[in-house]
């Protein structure tokens, strides 16, 4: 295992290095198209060290939490309600199957029109996207919970729902909900920058679009590096603090899987 | 006879109790927009809207963009399905392969596909071949990262007894790899059409003349909100062919997955 990924380290490192030699050294590809990965890097160091810069990334990592926050306190408490309870299921399902097809993207227009604030409209807009994701994976695995375990717990006098939520539903359907946050967070990302790119005023998108206007190919390629980064930082992030946080999951359960509906 | 006459009957009761909160729903709405309750210029009754989208699909030019969005979503969606397959099965077959694409894989798949649409354009032309390439990317990474998964959690046993007896490398694909991942990659593909149909809404928003995208877009700017409820049903009803028509696929072929 440890081989196999210094053999993609290196994998990756070769490719770089090729890069680098091919526009910095040789003049193969012109760099002022492709900039030499060293340029990128410089620049990408530059740009972090300018208060405005730091301002947009602020911008976008705030509107990423808050929205991925909201997504989740919804979608984990209306998720698992949907799993325990058969009559919420019938009630909420088709309709949440029936809205879930919109691309949440397109609804921004008339996000922004209801809540007259752009930044309210896009974080609301990003919390949605990201709802149905961890709402999906939540009622899946409060579903996957074995009904011994509630029975235990109701003879041995836990009767009130919210002693039931607390001990079973919540700790039982975790590694789900885990696996729903890191898809809600990347969900809440793409929408983030999307909406900056369409209206932002503020946060990476915009900068990378006031960037591809004025064509500053530097500032291009260091802002996309910085979302990269945030990206790569979710996803792999999320996974490890997954796995060091649940520690009750039995090792022959595999990953739980990655639920977009139903 | 009686027995196929009862499933029959139960599978209407089903759909009809799938359907009534959604009906439910619909009915407030229209009443509660009727009654001026909710804003009915940013929530037309929909009674309205279905008459304004059936209008414009015969008059306006609905039909025009909601073609060229499927057009669009049709092409990327097939190249970027193939070669996510094909690329996943290989890496999750042979270990070199793995290695040295996975890598690649792993670091452009976390990355908000949107942020590389102003470099592609930049590099490349605000060009019909840029705005399907970025759909295409999208659905390739997520099919190719679970299309692998799926390959590398078969069982030894199966690959060992298909090798045994003297499977070659063709029938290994056609017998075991893939109907052993066809779970996974249709995971992908769901993955995929959710991230990619963002994605080209987006592109058509921000640098296109035509698609679904496009008229939201434009009927925000001149605030011809119907025409904007329109199009979003627009590509409501292509969302819900492509995921649920995918998803239908994905059970008929995995039929022995059924519970």
């Amino acid at each position: 295992m440890h081989t196999d990924r210094r053999y993609q380290m290196l994998s990756l490192v070769a490719a770089v290095l090729a890069w680098q030699l091919a526009v910095g050294v040789f003049g193969v590809i012109d760099p002022g198209v492709l900039p030499p990965p060293a340029t990128i890097f410089e620049r990408t160091l530059a740009l972090l060290g300018e208060q405005s810069f730091l301002g947009h990334v602020s911008a976008t990592i705030e509107r990423t939490l808050l929205a991925s926050v909201l997504a989740t306190v919804f979608g984990v408490s209306v998720g698992v309600l949907m799993g325990w309870n058969d009559t919420v299921k019938a009630l909420l399902g088709p309709l949440f199957s029936a809205v879930y097809p919109i691309p949440v993207i397109a609804l921004l227009p008339l996000v922004v029109l209801v809540f007259s604030t752009d930044s309210n409209a896009l974080v609301f807009t990003a919390a949605l996207g990201g709802f149905f994701v961890v709402m999906w994976n939540a009622m899946n695995g409060a579903r996957q919970i074995r009904q011994l375990y509630f029975d235990v717990a109701t003879d041995n006098g836990a009767t009130s729902p919210i002693t039931i939520f607390r001990e079973i539903l919540l700790p039982g359907s975790l590694p789900a909900i885990f696996v729903g946050l890191r898809l809600a967070m990347n969900t809440a990302l793409l929408i983030v920058i999307s909406a900056e790119l369409l209206a932002g005023g503020r946060g990476l998108g915009y900068y990378l679009w006031v960037s591809y206007q004025t064509y500053s190919l530097g500032d291009i390629y260091a802002t996309l590096v910085v979302i990269a980064a945030i990206g790569v930082g979710i996803t792999y992030g999320l996974r490890w603090l997954g796995d060091r946080l649940i520690t009750w999951t039995p090792a022959e359960t595999e990953r739980p899987a990655e639920h977009t509906f139903r | 006879m009686s027995h196929a006459r009862r499933r029959r009957h139960t599978s209407t009761r089903r759909l009809g109790l799938h359907l009534a909160p959604i009906l439910a729903v619909v009915l407030c709405w229209e009443v509660l927009a009727r009654l001026a309750i909710l804003n009915p210029t940013f929530f037309p009754p929909p009674s309205v809207v279905v008459g304004v989208t059936g209008q414009l699909l015969v008059e306006g030019p609905l039909l025009y963009h909601t073609w060229v969005s499927l057009r669009r979503i049709l092409i990327a969606f097939l190249i970027g399905a193939t070669s996510g397959i094909a690329v996943g099965l290989w890496m999750g077959w042979s270990r070199p392969v793995r290695l040295i694409v996975n890598p690649y894989v792993s670091l452009f798949y976390p990355i908000p596909k949107i942020a590389l649409v102003p470099i592609m354009f930049t590099l490349l032309g605000v060009t019909e071949t840029v705005r399907v390439l970025a759909m295409s990317i999208a659905v390739f990474l997520l099919v190719a990262v679970n299309t692998m998964g799926g390959v590398r959690q078969i069982d030894d046993a199966y690959i060992d007894a298909a090798l045994d007896n003297g499977a070659g490398t063709l029938a290994l694909y056609r017998d075991v790899l893939i109907p052993g991942s066809l779970s996974e990659i249709f995971a992908g593909l769901s993955l995929g059409l959710g991230v990619g149909f963002n994605l080209i809404v987006v592109i058509e928003m921000l640098a296109a003349k035509s698609g679904l995208g496009y008229l939201i877009w434009r009927s925000w700017r001149l605030f011809t909100i119907q025409q904007m409820y329109a199009a979003l049903v627009m590509i409501t009803l292509l969302g819900i062919v492509f995921i649920y028509g995918v998803d239908i696929l994905g059970n008929r072929l995995t039929f022995w997955e059924a519970e």
